[in-house]
């Protein structure tokens, strides 16, 4: 495998942990996803197929396609984060706010494992797509 | 609670589903007791959010918590402080539903209110819903957008990370009267 294409596979890799994590904390803790929480999903899952075929055929363009998606996701996650960071009350609007699990370790809360994600699903088609062989025509 | 001799009642509206009310109800709401209602300075009323613009606030199962805390301010005054901080202190994870009349009878027997009838037939025959749904106009009314908010002399304020705001108003309200 190129270098490129392993790139490319970490990011999937990165994108299938993200997916099988949120679906965890729905469907195995019970915890209800929030309004943000629901775009960041939906800006997420399409992301290991994306990456996963884009791995298997060293697709060197497929950044323009992920980083949108990783971008914006990213964006949500970040605002999310603060949100919870900086929030001290149940607001009427929605509980977006609320904490609803902490990781062991660092007390990272979902959101931020979230952003944490999409920065290395960045990270990774750019130094990917970077380092793909362009693709011959057939 | 407090003196009704009490000028001023602030009033506290909170969720028994809020985190933060939890938060403010078992860390900084014993404070403002000994500081303002013990030297009679106010009287302070929990006012519960179950609903907000008609619905439930914070969960389907939000009105059955409201209706056993006005059960047991109704018949077991009290012993209601007693129950509402040791709700608070034990409140189980905001995205759970846990506020079921089994869970909640729990509660208050925890508390040390052994006769908790009153608790069931509230919640089953949905007795304080007038109440609960006066609370959401009373909210309304007065502003508030969040939980927990304290109205101090027609004033709104989070008491969590503006305590020095809650207690300067207290005072202004204390001075003027």
């Amino acid at each position: 495998m190129s270098d490129g294409r392993f790139w490319l596979a970490g990011g999937a890799g990165v994108a299938a942990v993200a997916t099988l994590g949120s679906l965890w904390f729905s469907l195995g803790l019970g915890l209800v996803p929030c309004t943000l929480c629901w775009y960041q999903r939906i800006l997420m899952y399409p992301l290991v197929v994306v990456l996963g075929v884009a791995a298997l055929e060293s697709h060197n363009t497929i950044w323009r396609t992920v980083v949108p998606l990783s971008v914006v996701g990213a964006s949500i996650a970040g605002y999310h984060s603060v949100l919870q960071a900086t929030t001290a009350s149940c607001t009427f609007a929605g509980p977006c706010a609320v904490v609803q699990w902490q990781a062991p370790v660092l007390g990272l809360t979902i959101p931020n494992l979230s952003l944490i994600a999409f920065v290395l699903v960045t990270i990774t088609v750019l130094a990917g797509s970077n380092l793909v062989e362009p693709e011959r025509q057939l | 609670m407090g003196s009704a001799d009490a000028d001023i009642t602030v009033t506290y509206f909170g969720s028994w589903k809020c985190p933060y009310c939890a938060q403010f109800s078992t860390e900084m709401l014993s404070q403002l007791v000994t500081d303002y209602v013990e030297p009679g300075t106010i009287a302070l009323e929990f006012r519960n959010l179950a609903y907000i613009g008609g619905d439930p606030f914070l969960g389907p199962d939000a009105p059955a918590a409201g209706q056993a805390g006005l059960a047991v301010w109704n018949t077991k005054p009290a012993s209601y402080w007693a129950f509402h901080e040791y709700v608070f202190r034990n409140q189980p994870p905001e995205s759970d539903q846990w506020a079921t009349a089994e869970r909640l009878v729990e509660f208050a027997q925890a508390a040390g209110i052994s006769e908790t009838a009153s608790i069931r037939t509230a919640i089953q025959e949905n007795q304080y819903d007038e109440t609960l749904r006066a609370t959401d106009r009373a909210a309304s009314d007065a502003g508030v957008d969040a939980t927990p908010t304290l109205l101090i002399d027609g004033t709104t304020v989070n008491p969590l990370g503006n305590e020095e705001r809650a207690r300067q108003l207290i005072e202004d309200a204390a001075g003027s009267n």
